[in-house]
């Protein structure tokens, strides 16, 4: 079995051709960096993003703040997420870095504020 | 008083050459900002992927954006948010509005025009029909959703595959609007091959290569659009018309460099970047006015904005310094697939340092090489796996290959290439 992939690490886009072997093991080639090579298999196994979005704010300049994943969540999870994210609210003041959820999807993965908002 | 250096506009352009600047030993450094915050376009950029060459790590553009405010903020470069500047002089004068001061002229050692640029709309490619609400640019709605909190609209066609209309089409769809399709005037994409995968392949939503859209329907708010096909003069192709209906149409047909400041103060421009022509150094044709990022030609990577800011900056920490030297001009033209070269020339003194120069192709070339050349004679090559217009190609120019390009043209082409 074998594919190729259009690596999505950064930005220049590496075409990977990945190969799993008769022994269950997977051979990556076309990638650039060892991200590449690391992204290759997950994409073979377990196809992961980072999903960013916003969420809203109570008493800011702005009514809304933007929110990442810290890590990669399953690519099949990510619409479930956004249905948890729009039921989050947050109170301004609210600073990049500001966990929001904890451990989503039972794994040792954060959203976190990534835009600071001020008192409106 | 009189500033060291005025930044126009705040931005990450503005930012990185200001902070460059006082990092370099300059104190009196004013940054002028007409939006109430700093960060420009950044701050809508939600989305991941910036800072992979500058910090080795993917950042949203408000974390990229914040690195630099906080540097700026440890300083002490003035800020005047919520100003606008009404005109830049050739003897550095900076005139600028805000409801705070009401006007001023402002006076500078060195100035350093970062404004960014603007998208082009509806009228700029004059699509026929009804002129209904509901035709944004992709900056617009992505403006509205992320930083406003509004929804645009529930059912979106979007024409133009540059990186901002492919990432509005994933937006939109996690925020629950149905994405009918991407449509592209060319036979390519003009966005990062990334954008095309995680922003369209893992959503399925189609994109529609060599199509166009010939007419916008609906009285008060769209109701639909016709699309077709391209021939390959880009020219509608008869009987492939199809009706899409929908509720929200966004363009993402190009971005324009906003220079109407530079034109103003008589600054040489470049037809094909539409910005300032300018040194390594980004001095434009006015002495002592340097201008860097999207006011310059418009980049892919907010890496490279950073990177070429700094560039600028240091030109202007030079100038005031009366440091530079004079020399010969080498000019840098770009032909057999090259489409621009920026810097557009290089000042060879005796010791010229390599060069960075960016260039874009004129379409999709596969393990091809970019060559420079003077007088015919190749003096370096440099292999690429792909090449394509949308993505911001560089070439390190040694010093000793500028040197041979003193008072000549150094012309850069693509040579080889499968289609």
């Amino acid at each position: 079995m074998e594919k190729n992939f259009t690596c999505v690490v950064c930005p220049i886009g590496c075409s990977l051709h990945v190969k799993e072997e008769k022994d269950g093991s997977i051979d990556v080639t076309g990638n650039r960096c060892k991200r590449g090579l690391d992204y290759g298999i997950n994409e073979w196994t377990d196809p992961r993003r980072i999903v960013t979005s916003t969420i809203g704010v109570v008493g800011g300049l702005e009514p809304v703040t933007s929110v990442k994943t810290v890590s990669p969540i399953p690519k099949g999870r990510i619409m479930e997420l956004m249905d948890m994210l729009n039921k989050v609210m947050v109170e301004a003041p609210c600073s990049e870095g500001m966990v929001v959820l904890e451990g989503i999807f039972g794994e040792d993965n954060d959203v976190v504020v990534t835009r600071d908002v001020v008192k409106g | 008083m009189i500033y060291d250096i005025i930044v126009v506009g705040g931005g990450p352009a503005g930012l990185a050459a200001a902070v460059t600047a006082y990092e370099a030993g300059v104190e009196k450094i004013l940054v002028v900002e007409r939006d109430y915050m700093l960060g420009g376009i950044l701050n809508q950029c939600i989305h991941n992927g910036f800072g992979l060459h500058k910090f080795k790590e993917e950042l949203t553009g408000p974390e990229y954006s914040q690195r630099y405010i906080r540097r700026l903020q440890e300083s002490s470069i003035e800020v005047a948010t919520e100003t606008m500047v009404l005109k830049v002089t050739a003897d550095k004068e900076v005139h600028t509005l805000s409801e705070k001061n009401g006007f001023q002229v402002l006076k500078a050692k060195s100035v350093i025009l970062a404004m960014g640029c603007r998208e082009r709309t509806r009228g700029a490619i004059n699509i026929a029909g009804d002129r209904p609400s509901g035709v944004f640019t992709a900056g617009t709605a992505q403006r509205f959703i992320n930083l406003e909190g509004f929804m645009p609209g529930r059912e979106v066609v979007i024409l133009g595959s540059g990186d901002i209309g492919l990432i509005m089409a994933r937006r939109m769809t996690l925020e629950g609007a149905k994405v009918k399709g991407v449509y592209e005037l060319m036979p390519y994409s003009n966005g990062l091959t990334r954008n095309i995968v995680q922003c369209l392949d893992d959503f399925d939503i189609p994109l529609h290569l060599s199509h166009t859209i010939l007419s916008i329907h609906g009285k008060s708010r769209l109701e639909g659009v016709t699309v077709a096909q391209v021939d390959e003069n880009r020219k509608p192709i008869d009987g492939t018309e199809e009706y899409v209906a929908c509720d929200t149409l966004l363009l993402s047909v190009g971005l324009i460099p906003e220079n109407e400041l530079s034109n103003q103060c008589g600054i040489h421009m470049d037809p094909t970047t539409k910005g300032p022509v300018v040194t390594q150094t980004r001095e434009t044709s006015v002495p002592g006015i340097f201008a860097c990022g999207n006011v310059l030609h418009v980049h892919d990577l907010v890496d490279y904005v950073s990177e070429e800011a700094e560039t600028a900056a240091m030109g202007a920490v030079e100038y005031i310094k009366n440091a530079s030297e004079k020399g010969d001009f080498a000019k840098t033209v770009g032909t057999a697939g090259i489409t621009y070269v920026v810097p557009q020339s290089v000042e060879i003194t005796k010791d010229t340092q390599r060069t960075k120069m960016y260039m874009r192709v004129d379409r999709v070339y596969a393990n091809a090489s970019i060559e420079a050349t003077v007088d015919g004679k190749v003096l370096l090559s440099k292999k690429f796996e792909r090449l394509m217009p949308g993505e911001m190609a560089s070439l390190q120019v040694p010093g000793n290959v500028l040197d041979q390009a003193a008072g000549k043209e150094l012309v850069f082409q693509v040579q080889g290439g499968e289609k």
